[in-house]
């Protein structure tokens, strides 16, 4: 039997790591397209194309992820600091109407889903920084959403419903986060209390007796207006519509 | 593609925890989603620091993972619709639940690229999650397996949703998560779970599956 040797060429090939097939994928990419752009005079262009061809390589295998700008940053911040207001809200909510549900076992959960969301507010404000943290509930959600729709909440039925569309509002909204965050590893932290939220929804509905999805996609219908975010814009906007609204009460003062 | 079925949270996203463990200079990191903070934007370098673009799934890599476990779940609901053990309105919501499969399988399939040979279902999971269903001797059994097959997958994407190099992707993927997790749910306090344990605080991504 020959002994096998350093060089050898093992009859079978020997197993292909996924790392390796995708490190060489992309470096054989790389290089072509490497090749392409130092690739010689008019000669060697193709017809109906000047200039260094194009590249088909969309990233370099050893190309460092790109830091967020100062701009993504703040767009971030105002994810986490919506999600805080929102689960303020949310905790709330909650804490109020448990105690109503007459469904001892429901409400057992409602009070429970007080405190989740609770604890949730507590990490999104943990990971905004200190002096941009939110400590109250979004206002805007609360007056649009949630006051429209209060004085209907008079039966178990109604309140699960009113809970399980609250849930899907945090969802929509936590999902639409993943798609924006620019961070990272806090993509899938959102995502993890979207699917947390979507669950609750889907048994809280139709009155406590669950309601399945209709589509392999969470829809985004339940989405919260662009004015409840906690930005910097939105601030402004508000401090702008405050101060209109005081100058017009001068004139009518006078 | 198979699939290795990591039940020990420590080990379910071994991509990332060994892209964690890099980035903190070989601490320890021992568990998934669930026990990781959110973010870390106070210094976001941290959370960047010293991974590549190649770090990361391109869509055609995620959809040459996730689209054999897709198909795999669809195999195992018709699997599950065969077995004459459920009722009228739970076998309409299997063909449903199985068509949502069917179709984020379908939506993964062509970012697999053009060369990309024919999906087949993953081997394991599909043997795993079929033969679950078919020693079910009743409803809830049926049921139950189904609910842990919607878990393991909703816990794999989101295991995925950070190792995304596309923002948008990421979307995608969460979006289908959030489906499996409901589905999850309601098929699990169906077959008898609580409540409770169908909806926990956070989600976590225990169980999820990982290229091999």
């Amino acid at each position: 039997m020959q002994e096998p040797t350093m060089s050898s060429t093992p009859d079978t090939p020997a197993p292909t790591s996924r790392r390796d097939l995708l490190v060489g994928g992309a470096f054989g990419a790389a290089a072509t397209a490497f090749l392409a752009a130092c690739g010689g005079g008019g000669d060697s262009a193709p017809l109906g194309q000047s200039g260094i061809a194009p590249s088909t390589t969309l990233v370099m295998p050893t190309v460092p992820l790109e830091e967020p700008s100062d701009a993504d940053l703040a767009d971030d911040v105002t994810q986490l600091r919506t999600a805080t207001s929102l689960e303020l809200l949310a905790a709330q909510l909650y804490a109020q109407y448990a105690p109503r549900i007459a469904d001892a076992e429901w409400s057992g959960h409602a009070a429970r889903f007080a405190a989740d969301h609770e604890a949730a507010a507590e990490a999104f404000a943990e990971a905004t920084p200190a002096a941009q943290r939110v400590t109250e509930p979004n206002q805007v959600v609360q007056e649009n959403t949630v006051d429209p729709v209060i004085a209907t909440l008079q039966n178990d039925t109604a309140i699960l419903n009113f809970f399980a569309g609250i849930e899907r509002t945090l969802a929509a909204t936590y999902l639409t986060a993943t798609a924006a965050f620019n961070v990272r590893d806090g993509r899938a932290n959102f995502a993890a209390h979207a699917a947390a939220a979507a669950r609750r929804a889907a048994l809280m509905g139709n009155g406590g007796e669950g309601v399945a999805p209709r589509g392999p996609l969470f829809p985004t219908t339940d989405l919260i207006a662009g004015s409840a975010y906690l930005s910097e814009e939105n601030a402004m906007l508000a401090e702008a519509e405050a101060e209109g609204g005081a100058e017009g009460e001068d004139p009518a003062a006078e | 593609v198979p699939t290795d079925p990591s039940p020990d949270p420590a080990t379910a996203t071994t991509r990332r925890s060994f892209l964690a463990r890099a980035a903190v200079g070989g601490a320890l990191v021992t568990a998934g989603v669930a026990a990781a903070p959110i973010g870390s934007l106070v210094s976001p370098a941290g959370a960047q620091d010293g991974m590549l673009v190649s770090d990361l799934y391109s869509d055609a890599e995620f959809a040459v993972f996730a689209t054999p476990l897709e198909l795999a779940a669809v195999q195992a609901y018709l699997a599950a619709a065969r077995t004459e053990l459920l009722s009228r309105d739970w076998l309409q919501r299997i063909r449903d639940f199985g068509s949502h499969h069917q179709a984020v399988a379908d939506t993964l399939n062509p970012l697999r690229g053009e060369g990309a040979s024919r999906p087949r279902p993953d081997e394991a999971l599909l043997e795993q999650s079929t033969a679950a269903v078919e020693a079910a001797t009743d409803e809830a059994g049926v049921l139950a397996a189904l609910a842990e097959l919607e878990s393991t997958l909703a816990a794999t994407h989101l295991a995925a949703v950070e190792l995304l190099r596309e923002q948008f992707t990421s979307g995608i993927v969460t979006q289908v998560l959030m489906v499996e997790s409901q589905q999850a749910a309601l098929l699990a306090t169906a077959a008898g779970d609580t409540i409770e344990s169908a909806t926990p605080a956070v989600a976590s991504t225990a169980g999820a599956l990982t290229p091999a």
